[in-house]
């Protein structure tokens, strides 16, 4: 058996966040005041398993991983960073967090797509 | 990057879309999910290029990374579609409506809680499963055969691991989420323990490899095989035997270097036969085992010292303990051997019969096929 099944749960999943997150990035961006208090339940859900030890989703294990690994995103800083979305206080800070998260993101995106592309 | 580089891709990616979207068959019988699937992603990826193409936000100089990301998804998408599903939707043959059959009764059988998947024989490498469109690729000829069919099974258990949000996999979930955990505090005690006193070289630093490799995934492909088990019993056993024969291995592969993706086969056994004797088939797990040590006898392996720190005993019987539960928690009916439905009896004798009569076993297997799918009108 390979594992196209798990990949392609990991790319798929992957990509929904990657979507969810660079859409609330351009709102931040764009629309500052209306974005922020609001951030989409696919992006709390992300960082929220970030934060985890053992996260329920495959892809959030494999970035949570990948993070660790790089010393990127500790645990404190998925605290502050989900802190400030949770309070509504998300400033420059806070969107320098999360455009390098989706930077991340897209890394393993595209190790996830490169390795379903190779089985198939 | 310039506005007229992403104009012009992004009308390319909504061209391309299009010309696929007008190559989905209207109607095909038992993959009209797939075909729906692949009209509605189609039809999303248009929408989307459109959007990241003329709506006014994302002219913005400040958004472009973003929207590079959003394109970059899109062409994700549409390559996934294009390489699998509407290529195997355009080539539909008797073998794949009849895969796609067995994979629907083997559904039935073990009362599996999502749809079942469409089988397409179009697979240049083994079994594997798109999840989103639930779509699984075989090889070309093993739509003409029964013994690796059991594998239907484990790729329709990847299935559950991808839906985020459907409540009726979440059972399942949370016991893979319970042996993470279990994973998690048996490695990290182990980390813990090396760090106080002399261990053997290299243990320290091999032991959070195989922590992350647990974890990121050997716990999904074991409670896989134990799906695999309990939807289709022995024939599940014999069938990952055969595959061990098939290809070249290291039987007891501790990772050293970096992560992998499969567990060793050695471990992948011990639980199948575990878990063949929770699903009550004890005689056929001891025949299973005996096989499984002929099979070492014969490519001269035998585990190392690594072998039990990284795959503890302990931790795989809490593999089984919790993929028994969670399997039944979900819904899942256990294979037993009386009754038996029609497909788990068909996959089941076809291994009876392939070890008890090799050499009559291809006109079994033929005549076997004709009678069950007949019954399709297949």
């Amino acid at each position: 058996m390979n594992n196209a099944g798990l990949e392609s749960s990991i790319y798929e999943q992957l990509r929904g966040y990657s979507e969810s997150l660079n859409r609330y990035l351009i709102k931040l961006k764009i629309e500052p005041e209306n974005a922020r208090f609001n951030p989409p339940k696919e992006v709390a859900e992300l960082i929220q398993g970030l934060g985890d030890n053992v996260p329920v989703e495959v892809s959030v294990q494999l970035l949570s991983s990948g993070l660790r690994e790089r010393g990127a995103f500790p645990k404190a800083r998925v605290k502050r960073l989900r802190a400030a979305l949770d309070s509504g206080a998300s400033g420059r800070d806070t969107v320098r967090d999360l455009e390098e998260l989706a930077q991340y993101l897209g890394r393993h995106q595209a190790g996830a797509f490169a390795r379903l592309r190779r089985m198939r | 990057m310039t506005e007229q580089y992403f104009h012009a891709t992004l009308t390319q990616i909504e061209e391309r879309a299009k010309r696929l979207l007008a190559g989905v068959p209207p109607h095909l019988d038992g993959m009209d999910a797939l075909c729906e699937s692949c009209r509605r992603d189609l039809d999303s990826v248009i929408l989307g290029a459109q959007s990241l193409r003329d709506d006014d936000e994302y002219q913005n100089a400040a958004i472009q990374t973003e929207r590079l990301w959003l394109l970059r998804n899109l062409f994700g998408q549409l390559d996934i579609l294009e390489s699998s599903a509407v290529a195997a939707l355009q080539r539909v043959n008797i073998d794949d409506h009849r895969m796609t059959r067995t994979a629907r009764v083997l559904a039935e059988e073990c009362k599996f809680p999502l749809a079942a998947p469409v089988v397409s024989c179009t697979s240049q490498d083994y079994f594997s499963i798109d999840t989103k469109l639930r779509l699984v690729q075989i090889p070309l000829t093993d739509g003409r055969h029964l013994l690796h069919l059991a594998d239907l099974a484990h790729e329709m258990a990847h299935g559950l691991f991808a839906d985020r949000h459907n409540p009726k996999v979440q059972a399942f979930k949370r016991a893979l989420r319970e042996v993470k955990a279990l994973v998690y505090a048996h490695f990290d005690q182990r980390r813990k323990d090396l760090g106080l006193g002399r261990s053997p070289i290299g243990l320290r630093e091999r032991t959070p490899i195989w922590s992350e490799s647990w974890l990121n995934s050997w716990a999904v492909e074991l409670f896989c095989d134990l799906f695999g088990v309990f939807a289709v019993g022995p024939g599940y056993g014999w069938a990952h035997l055969h595959l061990c024969l098939r290809q070249p291995s290291d039987s007891h592969q501790c990772p050293i270097f970096d992560t992998t993706s499969h567990p060793a086969n050695a471990a992948r056994t011990a639980v199948i036969v575990d878990g063949l004797q929770r699903a009550g088939f004890g005689d056929e797990a001891d025949e299973l085992a005996a096989a499984w040590e002929g099979f070492l006898n014969l490519t001269r392996e035998s585990p190392d010292a690594d072998f039990v720190e990284c795959y503890p005993n302990k931790l795989l019987r809490q593999v089984v303990d919790f993929g028994f539960k969670g399997y039944k928690e979900i819904g899942c009916q256990v294979v037993s051997r009386s009754p038996m439905g029609k497909c788990q009896a068909l996959l089941n004798t076809a291994w009876q019969q392939f070890r008890s009569d090799p050499e009559k076993y291809p006109a079994w297997e033929t005549a076997a096929m004709n009678k069950f799918y007949s019954e399709f009108g297949l």
